[in-house]
């Protein structure tokens, strides 16, 4: 939904969860994986960057809302809720 | 004069280092985001006078939100400034991505002091971090502190003197918050605590909708508690056995009548004088604030206030995101719903911690007009309950409807999209008890101080236009759309008038009008949408602008004349 009104954005964006690519998205609660990358503009990363998620560091999902809610995650000692499409750009490996 | 800044992330204790410095209570809670605007202080060191002030938390120097762009915009401006100081606090148990901040800060040249807060939460929490060494390696002062007893502050004090400019040398910022964290750093293991998985649960999405229920539920019955204790116990023993007494004796001096005594002490009746109906400045004038709103004020903003201390309303605010987006708002936009319940005009200021402009005008609008003031809110239950449980469910019914209905209708119309929740949840805190005292003083202390000396006036004002006949000129006027339409008598013209000035106090005009109990449901959801009071209208205009003003009061007038048309109908 999120990616079908941003036409604007780069293809390789856009695409994301159509990939074969781990998400953050895909993980269940209480699961912990390591973040391979962050697809996403500039105010993402850094927005996603100054709360802690970044590249190479561990994140455990705590919780998923139903019906394409949000998340909440942990990196380190930090709790943070991120949207759905967002969590789509967190890409991760287990 | 010098100034001293206080930067840092969200929610790492700013404004209780800020209070603990200055003197000067500022509102704290336990999220983002709870100071959109910046508040200043003073402090003497060594004797020289200095400016404190207290800069909205912001995770870079680049942005995001517009309390965010308040305080970057500051940080450029006192950086020209020869002598001003920077304090970076720093939540002590997360010090690596507090780090980001100040890794930025240092990059800009600044004299800079850092002080670790929440430094007995980080041990409590396995965290052990050698202060000592990270003074060395940034090279500018680092104190430990716990804000909210005191400690450290002292120390910070006495060498806020010694802020100086790092020459850490910073290549890549990750790598070098890296090496500083595995320098200083070190974490013992630990188990899950009792309040951790309490915190986990109420996240959960299924969970999670049991305990919001429970919370919210708890929540109002413990301010009707609360509200309803002080009203039967103090206030109106109060009034009834000491009070009534005086105003007898004056309504005598005075003969019982004439222009000022009604402006006064009103209309007695039966030798009796009754504190609401009568509408003089010493009866309604003082009991309605002091006897009447006050004790619910008190109620609500202790519930709230213990709510913001707990961390709990993010939590909500993760629950009912995904609703709230179907309103054109995130979840978090719950914090400016219920600030407004307390009054709109915090409630209005508090919807800067939402990122878009669009945002900021449906959330704003939504809580002006289907979100009563809690002043408001006491005078309907008092005045409508008396039809029973009913009739006020109506009432709020009816207005949640409308709030809900206007979400979905603006999130349809407008242009553009709502962006997701990316926020961070603090931890659950127990609230410290005088933190949260202070913090409930501060804002009974400017209800009365605001609300009373309004109140007085607006009682005076409805009874220099009623003896002027200017209300009933003007009901006149307007007898198609409010008979006409809506059902009203005429005369509820005049609580609309006064209602631009006090809620509630158009509330209480109603009383002497006798209408019926579907009159008076109507009339008090009319008198909740149709414009917000001039406090409200104010800031408003300050936050969205002129254009946006005036879209917002169109939906408003449109919406209340639609809403009573369909209640009259039905009612």
């Amino acid at each position: 939904m999120l990616y079908r009104k941003k036409r604007n954005q780069p293809e390789h964006q856009i695409d994301i969860h159509h990939s074969n690519r781990l998400t953050l998205q895909n993980l269940k609660a209480g699961e912990e994986a390591e973040i391979v990358a962050l697809h996403g503009g500039p105010n993402f990363i850094r927005k996603a960057e100054s709360l802690g998620i970044r590249e190479g560091l561990k994140i455990k999902v705590i919780s998923a809302q139903i019906l394409r809610g949000p998340l909440t995650v942990q990196v380190g000692h930090t709790k943070i809720a991120i949207g759905h499409g967002m969590a789509y750009r967190v890409e991760v490996k287990r | 004069m010098r100034k001293i800044l206080l930067v840092g992330n969200p929610n790492v204790g700013k404004s209780v280092v800020f209070s603990r410095l200055t003197g000067v209570h500022v509102v704290a809670s336990n999220y983002s985001g709870t100071t959109v605007e910046y508040t200043k202080g003073n402090l003497y060191i060594e004797g020289e006078k200095t400016e404190v002030i207290d800069v909205p938390g912001t995770y870079s120097l680049q942005p995001e939100s517009k309390a965010e762009q308040v305080a970057a915009d500051m940080i450029t401006d006192f950086k020209q400034e020869e002598g001003n100081i920077f304090v970076n606090v720093l939540d002590a148990t997360n010090l690596e991505r507090n780090l980001t901040l100040t890794i930025e800060l240092i990059k800009k040249k600044i004299p800079l002091v850092v002080v670790l807060n929440m430094w007995d939460e980080s041990k409590h929490t396995g965290i052990d971090i050698d202060e000592k060494k990270l003074e060395e390696i940034l090279g500018v002062p680092v104190i430990p502190t716990t804000a909210v007893t005191g400690e450290g502050i002292k120390n910070l004090v006495s060498r806020l003197n010694d802020a100086k400019i790092s020459s850490l040398e910073i290549g890549n910022k990750w790598e070098t918050i890296g090496k500083i964290v595995d320098q200083v750093q070190s974490l013992k293991h630990r188990h899950h605590t009792f309040s951790e998985r309490l915190g986990d649960a109420s996240i959960h999405h299924i969970w999670g909708i049991p305990i919001a229920i429970f919370v919210l539920f708890s929540a109002f019955w413990l301010i009707r508690l609360l509200g309803e204790s002080i009203i039967g116990y103090i206030m109106e023993p109060l009034f009834e056995n000491y009070w009534a007494p005086v105003v007898l004796k004056i309504s005598a001096m005075m003969n019982g009548s004439g222009l000022m005594h009604d402006i006064l002490v009103g209309k007695i009746i039966d030798g009796q004088v009754n504190f609401v109906e009568s509408l003089g400045l010493i009866t309604t004038g003082i009991f309605v604030p002091l006897g009447m709103i006050l004790p619910y004020i008190i109620g609500f903003y202790f519930v709230l206030s213990f709510l913001e201390d707990s961390g709990y309303l993010p939590r909500l605010g993760v629950l009912i995101d995904n609703m709230m987006h179907r309103l054109g708002i995130h979840g978090l936009a719950i914090v400016p719903m219920l600030l407004g319940l307390g009054c709109n005009v915090p409630g209005a200021m508090a919807a800067r911690i939402l990122e878009t402009k669009r945002e900021r005008f449906i959330a704003t609008t939504m809580m002006a007009i289907a979100v009563p003031c809690f002043a408001q809110l006491a005078m309907v239950v008092g005045l409508v309950g008396k039809f029973g449980p009913l009739a006020l469910s109506i009432v709020f019914g009816t207005l949640f409807l409308v709030w809900v209905l206007l979400g979905l209708i603006l999130n349809k119309v407008m242009k553009g999209e709502s962006p997701e929740m990316f926020i961070e949840i603090p931890p659950y805190r127990l609230p410290n008890i005088n933190i949260l005292l202070k913090k409930l003083w501060m804002r009974v202390r400017s209800f009365i101080k605001e609300a009373v000396p309004f109140m007085l006036l607006g009682v005076f004002i409805v009874n220099i236009l009623y003896a002027l006949h200017v209300i009933e000129f003007i009901g006149n006027l307007t007898e198609p759309l409010i008979t006409g339409v809506m059902g009203l008598p005429k005369e509820a013209v005049g609580a609309m008038i006064i209602g631009f000035l006090r809620k509630d106090v158009a509330i209480g005009m109603l009383t002497p009008l006798n209408m019926t109990m579907g009159q008076l449901v109507i009339a008090s959801v009319v008198l909740t949408m149709y414009f917000p009071c001039i406090a409200t209208f104010t800031v408003m205009l300050k936050e969205l602008g002129w254009k946006d003003m005036i879209k917002s009061s169109l939906i408003m007038m449109l919406s209340t004349v639609v809403v009573g048309g369909i209640m009259n109908i039905f009612l």
